[in-house]
């Protein structure tokens, strides 16, 4: 059972399960890289960071530079983002999902309208399975937390599977440290 | 049952209506076939990995899930008290409603307050059931779907046919003549993907426009006032977090008691319903984003009139996952429209009544065929095939004809009225005999015989021909000088004697003494399936006492070992006298499969004479769904014969006999026959082996309608005519 497992087999089973449900997994050493990576994914478009970053990664909105909106935006803006950046505040093994603490609507918005997301995850905030909720969710609630799987996707037509109808297409899981 | 006094929900076409629709549709057939065998496989195959990934097995989280519903169910306004006192001190507006239009009402309120006249809505059965939609556009109020296949639904003025696949009914030239129509501009049916992002943007304006949205809710956690939702597309997380002002609509059956039961229902639900190992989104909410409001709707709407109905209160337990459907060989046949109402598949025959009133539950609860499949993955065990009878129980007791249906079964029950009747008809049938088989020429009832060949009518019942059954000898029997009552089966008895009079020889050979019990009639089965309760009790007691006083109870016909181990216990749940006696018979009753393979069991290779030609098994549905039986035919028959047996596609999945269906909804019947036919003509051996009498009847007769290339055998019959010879 994963609970009896060694940290690097934790993540190598979220690696892979996250994976399984297209996330496209990084690892990277800092943030520095992370910009790189924004930069890239954005093309000529702009960088929506959530206020979960901005409070974690204090350097990084500067460093992705005039791209980047900072937090507590309208949705009409962040809907026309091209990459959003948010924190995962748990990565769970089990499922390969990633958990997103999220208080304002704005910083919701930055996770769900952009077509491309990145998740920041610390290494050491990945757990062996979803029982890891009962501490970081369960013991005080926060207002809103979703354990996010991989991009949007549908099946209601013809049961074709079909990624990236309400939400992002490409989700990237940046595991940091 | 006294459903909701006032029925509720949206208008849907009457039921006769619907059934002839669903017939006429190829597509609903084709495209349930496809959905249900690859389900079915992915399904398995993620439930077989449970273990490995969590430790549990699906019996233990459907064990535990289970348990923590039965706990709301004992007491629901505790458990949402305690929702309410949580949710309530972080700013959350609870609010409790006994009907759909109080329910409406509310929400419509609620829109005019803050000025709301645009609604976006993420997929909500509960909204469904109480017909949101309409009621907020009477109130002037636009409300928009924003699941691809609800809203593709409601640009069609349609309905859902599927608990989580809204639109599964829907083909792809359907939907991209639905778009070219609504948006006016042209789809190609195979590009998919462009109709999806056409969605996404016309329905992303929407979601930024939107004052109110409204959700349902997949669970609400008691112990810490939190709503969980699951979705794939992500529409649930927009939907409640975008507009100022989110609504759950949801009932009391989606409370649970702990966060930890929470988790056990996350492994249960995406892998029972979609197969996935989780949803995308799985999203706990517990309390409104700062400057935001949040509402949470518990509506009523019949559930406590049906929690309090011995029997039917484990239906509270539902998660609305959808397997009991995936499963079901009707459904797959009509689709939900005509297998459901609001609520589709088998868990929507049980709850319809609550809901919608009994009206609405009578035409579909018909086309149940009584396999029990559905109970079998639903991942909190409701025992719906016993609802189902319960329900059915109810319609005839309301419905004006039942008297015809009762007093059609009281004649029935009576073996001295049912002797004579038949000897009227094998004689006016008799010239139309030909071999195993009643030939009707001309297009008599074509409904019911055009594609199944009635069988001939036996000139004497098998309890007539039964002494002159001489066996020969198998060596090494653990049967001999056993004293064996033996169970005819009023089927074999009176349409097939040849089968029962196998299994006698068979018995005999092996040296048991068997006696036939003359006062023996027919166990229940066809009053219990109809609904009628008074008369399957009186055959019931009838063939209890018949077959008091032998060392074992042996019959050819696991139907009937179904209803003496399963039926039996809740026809006496009031009469503890007969349920013991009951229980007694329970206790050394046996099918002949289950006989030979457990206390008969002969030694391996004696009946060995005979052809080599391989045989196919077709295993009774009931039997596997409600005895376990697993593939004990198989092993039987390789063991006891050495001849092959080659694997059947499906073999499990019932081939639509299914006791009254085949009169009630013979369409029903005949759809589910065709998927066996085209399994068994696949596996391509010339003769297919079963062992209820009233599936070799119905598949032989359907083998001969479409000209199969394969021969029928009851198992008896096989085995029977492989006895040594002198
Ligand atoms: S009855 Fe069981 S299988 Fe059917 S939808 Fe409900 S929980 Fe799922």
């Amino acid at each position: 059972m994963v609970n009896t497992q060694t940290v690097d087999d934790t993540i190598a089973a979220f690696k892979q399960r996250a994976s399984d449900a297209r996330s496209i997994v990084h690892e990277m050493s800092d943030w520095h890289e992370v910009s790189a990576l924004a930069l890239e994914l954005a093309g000529s478009g702009t960088i929506a960071v959530s206020s979960p970053v901005t409070e974690a990664w204090p350097g990084l909105l500067e460093s992705i530079g005039e791209r980047a909106t900072p937090p507590g935006q309208d949705h009409a803006v962040t809907a026309t983002a091209s990459v959003g950046i948010v924190r995962g505040a748990l990565g769970i093994a089990e499922t390969g999902s990633v958990l997103l603490v999220e208080e304002h609507s704005s910083d919701r918005a930055v996770s769900m309208l952009p077509p491309v997301v990145v998740q920041l995850l610390d290494r050491a905030d990945i757990r062996p399975t979803l029982d890891a909720l009962l501490e970081r969710v369960f013991a005080a609630p926060p207002t809103f937390a979703s354990l996010t799987t991989g991009p949007s996707r549908t099946a209601d037509i013809e049961r074709a599977l079909t990624i990236g109808v309400h939400g992002p297409h490409d989700v990237h899981v940046v595991i940091l440290g | 049952m006294t459903a909701s006094t006032e029925p509720h929900g949206p208008q849907v076409d009457p039921f006769p209506e619907r059934y002839a629709k669903a017939l006429a549709d190829p597509n609903i057939r084709d495209g349930l076939l496809d959905f249900q065998r690859s389900w079915r496989t992915t399904r398995d195959a993620q439930m077989e990995s449970l273990e490995a990934i969590t430790g549990f097995t699906f019996g233990d989280l459907r064990e535990r899930l289970t348990t923590a519903k039965d706990h709301v169910i004992a007491d629901p306004a505790g458990h949402v008290a305690r929702f309410r006192r949580a949710a309530e001190a972080r700013g959350v507006r609870v609010v409790q409603v006994r009907s759909a239009d109080e329910a409406n009402a509310y929400i419509a309120q609620l829109c005019r307050e803050r000025g709301v006249s645009l609604v976006v809505k993420g997929k909500s059965m509960v909204s469904e059931e109480i017909g949101l939609n309409a009621a907020l556009a009477e109130a002037g109020i636009e409300a928009v779907e924003t699941d691809l296949g609800e809203w593709l639904l409601q640009l069609d003025g349609d309905h859902p046919s599927h608990l989580v696949m809204p639109a599964i009914h829907k083909r792809r030239h359907q939907v991209a003549a639905l778009f070219t129509r609504v948006l006016g501009r042209p789809f190609d049916p195979d590009d998919i993907p462009a109709m999806v992002v056409a969605a996404r943007t016309e329905l992303r304006s929407r979601f930024l426009a939107a004052g109110l949205g409204v959700t349902g809710a997949n669970a609400l956690i008691a112990e810490t006032g939190t709503a969980m939702l699951v979705t794939n597309e992500g529409n649930g997380r927009l939907t409640s977090s975008l507009p100022p002002v989110h609504v759950i609509t949801t009932g009391v059956e989606k409370v649970l008691p702990t966060a930890a039961d929470a988790i056990t229902q996350i492994r249960l639900l995406a892998r029972s319903a979609t197969a996935q190992p989780i949803t995308t989104y799985t999203t706990f909410i517990s309390a409104p984003a700062p400057g935001h409001e949040l509402h949470v709707v518990i509506i009523d709407n019949g559930r406590s009139v049906m929690a309090a109905q011995h029997g039917l209160e484990d239906a509270m337990r539902c998660i609305r996952c959808g397997a009991c459907a995936n499963v079901c060989p009707a459904y797959q046949v009509v689709g939900g429209h005509a297998f459901g109402h609001v609520y589709t598949g088998p868990i929507g025959l049980v709850t319809t009544g609550f809901h919608h009133g009994l009206d609405a539950a009578d035409g579909p609860q018909s086309l149940c065929v009584s396999c029990g499949a559905c109970a079998t993955v639903c991942p909190v065990t409701i025992p719906l095939p016993q609802q189902i009878l319960e329900v059915r129980q109810r319609v005839l007791a309301q419905r004006p004809d039942g008297w015809r249906t009762r007093l059609a079964l009281r004649a029935f029950a009576s073996r001295t009225v049912v002797a004579a009747a038949m000897r009227v008809g094998a004689i006016a049938l008799a010239p139309l005999r030909r071999g195993q088989f009643t030939r009707l020429a001309f297009g008599i009832a074509s409904r019911y015989v055009s594609w199944r060949t009635p069988p001939a009518l036996p000139a004497r019942p098998a309890r007539d021909q039964a002494a002159e059954v001489s066996p020969r000898a198998i060596t090494g029997s653990p049967l001999a000088g056993r004293r064996i009552a033996f169970f005819l089966q009023c089927v074999g008895d009176r349409l097939a004697p040849e089968i029962p009079l196998a299994a006698i020889t068979l018995l005999r050979a092996a040296g048991a003494e068997v006696n036939i019990p003359s006062a023996q009639h027919c166990c229940g089965l066809p009053a219990f399936d109809a609904g009628d309760r008074d008369n399957a009790r009186r055959m019931a007691r009838d063939t209890i006492v018949a077959l008091e006083g032998s060392d074992d109870v042996v019959t050819p016909a696991p139907s009937c070992v179904v209803a003496m181990l399963k039926e039996y216990r809740t026809l006496f749940d009031d009469d503890p006298a007969w349920q013991a006696r009951a229980q007694r018979l329970a206790e050394r009753v046996y099918d002949l499969v289950g006989y030979l393979s457990g206390p008969g069991r002969l030694p391996a290779g004696s009946l060995a004479s005979g052809a080599s030609d391989a045989v196919a098994v077709h295993r009774f549905c009931q039997g596997s769904n409600m005895l376990d039986a697993g593939d004990r035919l198989e092993r039987l028959i390789a063991e006891l014969t050495g001849v092959e047996v080659v694997p059947l596609y499906e073999a499990e999945v019932c081939c639509g006999f299914g006791g009254s269906t085949s009169v009630r909804a013979p369409e029903i019947s005949a759809g589910i026959l065709e998927r066996k036919l085209a399994n068994v003509g696949a596996a391509g051996a010339p003769i297919l082996v079963t062992d209820n009498p009233g599936c070799v009847l119905h598949l032989r007769g359907g083998a001969d309608a479409a000209r199969a290339p394969f021969r029928v055998m009851h198992v008896a019959e096989f085995l029977a005519a492989r006895l040594p010879r002198d």
